[in-house]
């Protein structure tokens, strides 16, 4: 068997965010399933992400249609020990960020009249403190939202929620990634609002 | 007011595009429960594509043996065999009538079910238990039979259950069958946990809508195309994309997914609004499925 998935992909252009082992899999099997790569940072605001979304567009003389955004590093610090900084470091890469960037994609397709996917790639809900906690568990539902909100233009978004998002063993992180790379492209055209793990043990939202 | 906008509503790739490599399930027996129509015989074609051997089991083997011939016009070898998944003797016969022609079954589809709208309290005990016991105890009844002989082997193995998009809202009017889709989906799970350490793999594909030909105007065209318009991707879905994703989960490149559930129904199980149409109890419904009255 060949390492990486087959050309499920006719040669989008992905913008991806984030960091760590798991987005950096994802990243890889995209590119060999036929995707063009571009990177953005975690953004703050609209603003932030729709000028990156138009400057991958600009470098890859395409159209941007597909986005995948993981978190960041996950503080594990207790609750009451957190300070707000930190708090909102958290909340910003693990929810605020994928909002701002899934909103101003659906935007650019939608006045582009394209179709498109969304992957949010996230750590279970107890695979960190509160921040990731809470930050999972609106993210989870978000998903479910802005699937149903954007499926009649073409627009689908959905989660890949596992532990092994943030780091783990070969096989895992290639099964993560030809996971992400099947739901973004056209085969999985009626998979929306999903919300999967890769491991048995991966806990997520009840009714995921 | 939002400005409309138009529909633009994806289709899937065509049936005959390659999805996973030729050879991908060339290793592989494949069994189907209630293989011989439907999803069943969705998730056999996506497995003969790949390249598999496949026992198609039903309780009807003159409907077996026509998709039979389906995958061996594909250039694929298969089997028909009859067995009633309630009966664990029928189950292990099943097996051994597949594996003497075809070798060690190496991943079962859990597919056997059946279903009907019924108003709970009208619901005899042989219609509960027809429902059921095909769904729950077929499903618990395979899956073990394969479990202890893939360990028996000390072989790596895969599972896919078929489920349903009802399984985590409830489904008025489906009394029987709504309990029985999630008990595939939470024995799933617990499937996952018992054999991950033998290295069998066990998933769930969730389906919403796919029409076929044995399903209720499932064969017209037109009825077809207005259900699609109740579900958010616009579309009811398409058998080969119910295929594909019980393959992919059972393909070398799943090969650490275990344990999982995944929802394939064009966001139609997350349809919601906050002003709705007045509540009508399934009993006072024209169609006990349906809104209205």
């Amino acid at each position: 068997m060949s390492r990486t998935v087959p050309s499920w992909l006719e040669d989008p252009v992905a913008i991806v965010i984030g960091e760590g082992e798991g987005v950096e899999a994802v990243a890889h099997e995209l590119a060999a399933a036929g995707a063009t790569i571009a990177r953005g940072p975690v953004a703050g605001s609209h603003a932030v992400a729709a000028e990156a979304i138009v400057a991958a567009s600009a470098a890859a003389r395409d159209p941007v249609t597909l986005l995948v955004h993981a978190g960041g590093p996950v503080s594990t610090m207790r609750a009451e020990k957190l300070d707000l900084a930190a708090w909102r470091a958290g909340m910003q890469a693990g929810l605020d960020s994928r909002f701002f960037y899934a909103a101003e994609l659906a935007k650019s397709l939608i006045a582009q009249g394209l179709t498109g996917s969304i992957l949010f790639l996230d750590l279970p809900e107890d695979g960190g403190g509160t921040v990731q906690a809470a930050a999972s568990g609106g993210l989870g539902n978000l998903t479910k939202t802005l699937a149903v909100e954007w499926a009649r233009d073409g627009i689908r978004v959905n989660t890949i929620a596992s532990r092994v998002v943030g780091g783990g063993t070969k096989q895992e992180l290639r099964s993560l990634g030809a996971l992400a790379s099947y739901l973004v492209s056209d085969f999985a055209a009626y998979v929306t609002g999903s919300i999967t793990g890769i491991d048995v043990d991966d806990f997520l939202l009840p009714g995921a | 007011m939002a400005t409309k906008r138009p529909n633009r509503i994806v289709e899937p790739p065509f049936a005959e595009r390659s999805f996973l490599p030729e050879a991908v399930f060339s290793e592989d027996v494949v069994m189907v429960t209630g293989g011989s129509s439907g999803m069943g015989r969705g998730m056999a074609l996506a497995f003969a594509q790949g390249g598999a051997k496949l026992a198609i089991v039903g309780r009807d083997l003159e409907k077996a043996q026509a998709v039979v011939a389906e995958i061996e016009a594909m250039g694929e070898t298969a089997l028909a065999v009859s067995a009633d998944v309630r009966d664990p003797v029928a189950v292990s016969a099943a097996f051994d009538t597949a594996e003497a022609a075809l070798g060690p079954v190496s991943i079962l589809a859990n597919n056997a079910g059946g279903n009907f709208p019924a108003l709970a309290e009208a619901l005899s005990t042989n219609a509960w238990n027809a429902i059921t016991r095909i769904a729950i105890d077929g499903t618990f009844l395979c899956s073990t039979e394969f479990a202890r002989r893939r360990l028996a082997l000390g072989a790596r193995g895969a599972i896919v259950n078929n489920s349903a998009q009802y399984i985590w809202t409830g489904f008025p009017g489906d009394a029987h069958s709504a309990a029985a889709k999630t008990a595939v989906a939470t024995m799933t799970r617990a499937f996952a946990r018992d054999w991950k350490d033998s290295g069998i793999r066990v998933n769930c594909v969730a389906a919403g809508f796919f029409p076929h030909g044995a399903s209720t105007n499932g064969d017209d065209p037109d009825v077809v195309e207005n259900l699609g318009r109740m579900i958010p991707a616009g579309r009811t879905g398409r058998m080969q994309e119910f295929g594909w994703a019980a393959a992919f989960l059972c393909s070398p490149f799943a090969s650490a997914i275990t344990g999982q559930v995944m929802m394939i129904d064009g966001g139609e199980s997350l349809r919601r609004a906050l002003m709705s149409p007045d509540f009508v109890p399934p009993n006072q419904r024209s169609n006990v499925w349906g809104y209205t009255a």
